[in-house]
């Protein structure tokens, strides 16, 4: 046997134990789209059936009838893309601070934030809760975004960085009369678009998938998010599971369809801070 | 006064995040150590109670003990099954050339996948019909496992979602590490006759130590934190099985005892704290030697 068959042969094992695993690595998601589209009496039969025999879409508007669904969309699309525009604003504009301008307590500054990466939500989560109460802002979108705005990653993320920015770059704009925030946004944001997408989706995935906090502060079901009308979907009545996983298909479909369209963004994004570039 | 004048740009540019972190960070913080040490409800005025939410907890509370083993044993269960899966796929994956993008990316999709969502899913494959047990019965001969409602079984079937849910995660970035090994290493230990698994031990683990160490330490923080699975398959249940630190934070917190669970969520973080020292100095240190 010559070595050219031997590496076919490591080969043809390695794809089909690739495939073997895929097969099982989907089919939690197939069994979703496939229970979704059954009617109740079709779900639990025995042998299963991955093809349901008459297709319908009664459950994807079933899902509407049930509970706000729009609301929850409506909300999550909101609270996760106000909560990504201005954190990337808030983070691209300290994180440049802390590369490239030159400022008494700079270094105290930066390691105060620091500091807030080594803090778990859940040990400033109820104070925080107190604290948007008082605000008077629990059920309202103030209460489900602004906690949200700044985190220490996204600035040391951005730090990291905007280091890359070439001085002479700044100098020249400098002497040309230009201010800094002209500056900032006319040649700094450009140069990093790259990290500002990275910064983006982090943010966005986390806003989009974040249960907890939303739970806290929402009480009225108009004002839930996804995560959390989908969490409470179980407890509003007997657990109808063609409803849920129609729900749960349409949870997913935008993150599918953003994530192929954008995979390499993607995948930095979620990674951001593991991989050295 | 004049320092701000001189650099007011500069600081304009960090003003917001400052008042955001001073108020919906250390605010908070303090708030949240100060409530520690009261009994309090949310309601009527707080009563100082010294450190007898730290003593109850310590030395009485039986939920939270079994919350901190289930946690301990979810953590190092989850990451060990997470990156030994990720490992063997980003090693397979490595190794091939057609297809390779298309594998990574399916690989991926739970990962970008609600957790909420994995978590219903999930929910459906454990349920007593469901096909788990179906298959489970085509294979054995025994009755509907209680995946989810057994209390010997329960967080090993939380453990095999996450799992799932997290193993693409650690697969790309093993990928990354693995495709950052320079090929003249592997060239040069061919021509000196090492064998695939000699070249394995001495040059592709050592190129991956950083990625373990990162791994780890990320992968045991965020571990940890489990909630999203508990809350939504188990509730903590049954008896109290899948109780996990931050599920437990979060009841005293339904039951309105905020300063009981403010104590509790300061224990949690000083165990995090002790773990991420640990972990640096274990791997960290060993790096810098070598």
């Amino acid at each position: 046997m010559g070595l050219k068959k031997i590496r076919q042969i490591r080969l043809l094992a390695i794809y089909s134990a690739l495939s073997f695993g895929l097969i099982i690595n989907l089919a939690p998601l197939a069994w979703m789209i496939s229970t979704s589209l059954k009617q109740p009496s079709e779900i639990f039969t025995f042998p299963p059936d991955w093809i349901p025999d008459h297709i319908s879409m009664d459950n994807y508007i079933g899902v509407f009838e049930a509970v706000p669904f729009e609301m929850y969309y409506v909300n999550s699309i909101v609270v996760s893309i106000c909560v990504t525009l201005i954190t990337v604003l808030m983070c691209s504009m300290a994180g440049f601070a802390f590369a490239k301008l030159r400022f008494p307590f700079r270094n105290i500054l930066f390691i105060l934030f620091l500091t807030t990466l080594m803090v778990p939500f859940h040990v400033i989560m109820i104070p925080l809760f107190k604290l948007t109460a008082q605000l008077d802002w629990l059920d309202s979108y103030q209460g489900l975004i602004i906690p949200q705005i700044t985190t220490g990653f996204g600035i040391f993320l951005m730090r990291q960085f905007m280091l890359s920015t070439p001085d002479s770059l700044l100098e020249a704009a400098r002497i040309d009369g230009a201010g800094l925030f002209y500056t900032f946004v006319k040649i700094v944001l450009p140069i990093h678009r790259g990290a500002l997408a990275t910064l983006a989706i982090f943010s966005f995935n986390f806003s989009w998938n974040n249960l907890l906090w939303p739970l806290l502060v929402t009480n009225s079901e108009t004002m839930r998010t996804l995560p959390v009308g989908m969490a409470l979907f179980r407890s509003i009545r007997t657990i109808d599971w063609a409803l849920i996983m129609a729900a749960s298909v349409m949870a997913l479909v935008p993150m599918i369809v953003f994530f192929l369209l954008m995979q390499k963004h993607f995948i930095r994004g979620l990674t951001a801070g593991a991989v050295k570039e | 006064m004049s320092v701000i004048r001189k650099h007011w740009e500069a600081y304009l540019f960090v003003l917001i995040p400052f008042v955001h972190l001073l108020i919906f960070y250390l605010y908070p913080m303090l708030y949240g150590f100060v409530m520690s040490f009261t009994d309090w409800n949310g309601i009527e005025s707080p009563s100082f109670v010294g450190l007898d939410n730290y003593k109850e907890i310590i030395f009485n509370d039986e939920v939270f003990h079994h919350a901190l083993s289930n946690t301990i044993l979810f953590a190092i269960l989850s990451l060990l099954g997470g990156i030994s899966v990720a490992l063997s796929l980003a090693l397979m994956i490595d190794k091939i050339v057609r297809l390779q993008n298309f594998f990574k990316v399916a690989y991926f999709i739970p990962v970008i996948t609600p957790l909420v969502v994995v978590a219903l899913i999930w929910t459906l494959i454990y349920t007593d019909k469901g096909l788990l047990n179906y298959f489970i019965q085509q294979l054995f001969d025994v009755g509907a496992v209680g995946w989810l409602t057994d209390k010997n079984i329960a967080i090993y079937s939380i453990i095999v979602t996450s799992i799932w849910q997290g193993m693409g995660f650690s697969m790309i970035i093993f990928l990354a590490a693995l495709q950052s090994i320079p090929n003249q290493l592997y060239e040069a230990a061919r021509i000196d006759g090492a064998g695939s698994f000699q070249t394995f031990l001495h040059i592709t683990v050592p190129g991956l130590k950083n990625t373990f160490a990162f791994l780890t330490i990320y992968g045991l923080i965020g571990a940890f934190q489990v909630f999203d699975q508990i809350y939504v398959m188990t509730e903590g249940g049954p008896v109290n099985s899948t109780q996990t630190l931050v599920y437990w934070i979060y009841s005293n917190f339904k039951f309105l005892k905020l300063g009981y669970s403010s104590a509790l969520s300061y224990l949690f973080f000083l165990m995090l704290l002790v773990i991420s020292f640990i972990q640096l100095k274990l791997f960290y240190n060993k790096g810098q030697e070598s």
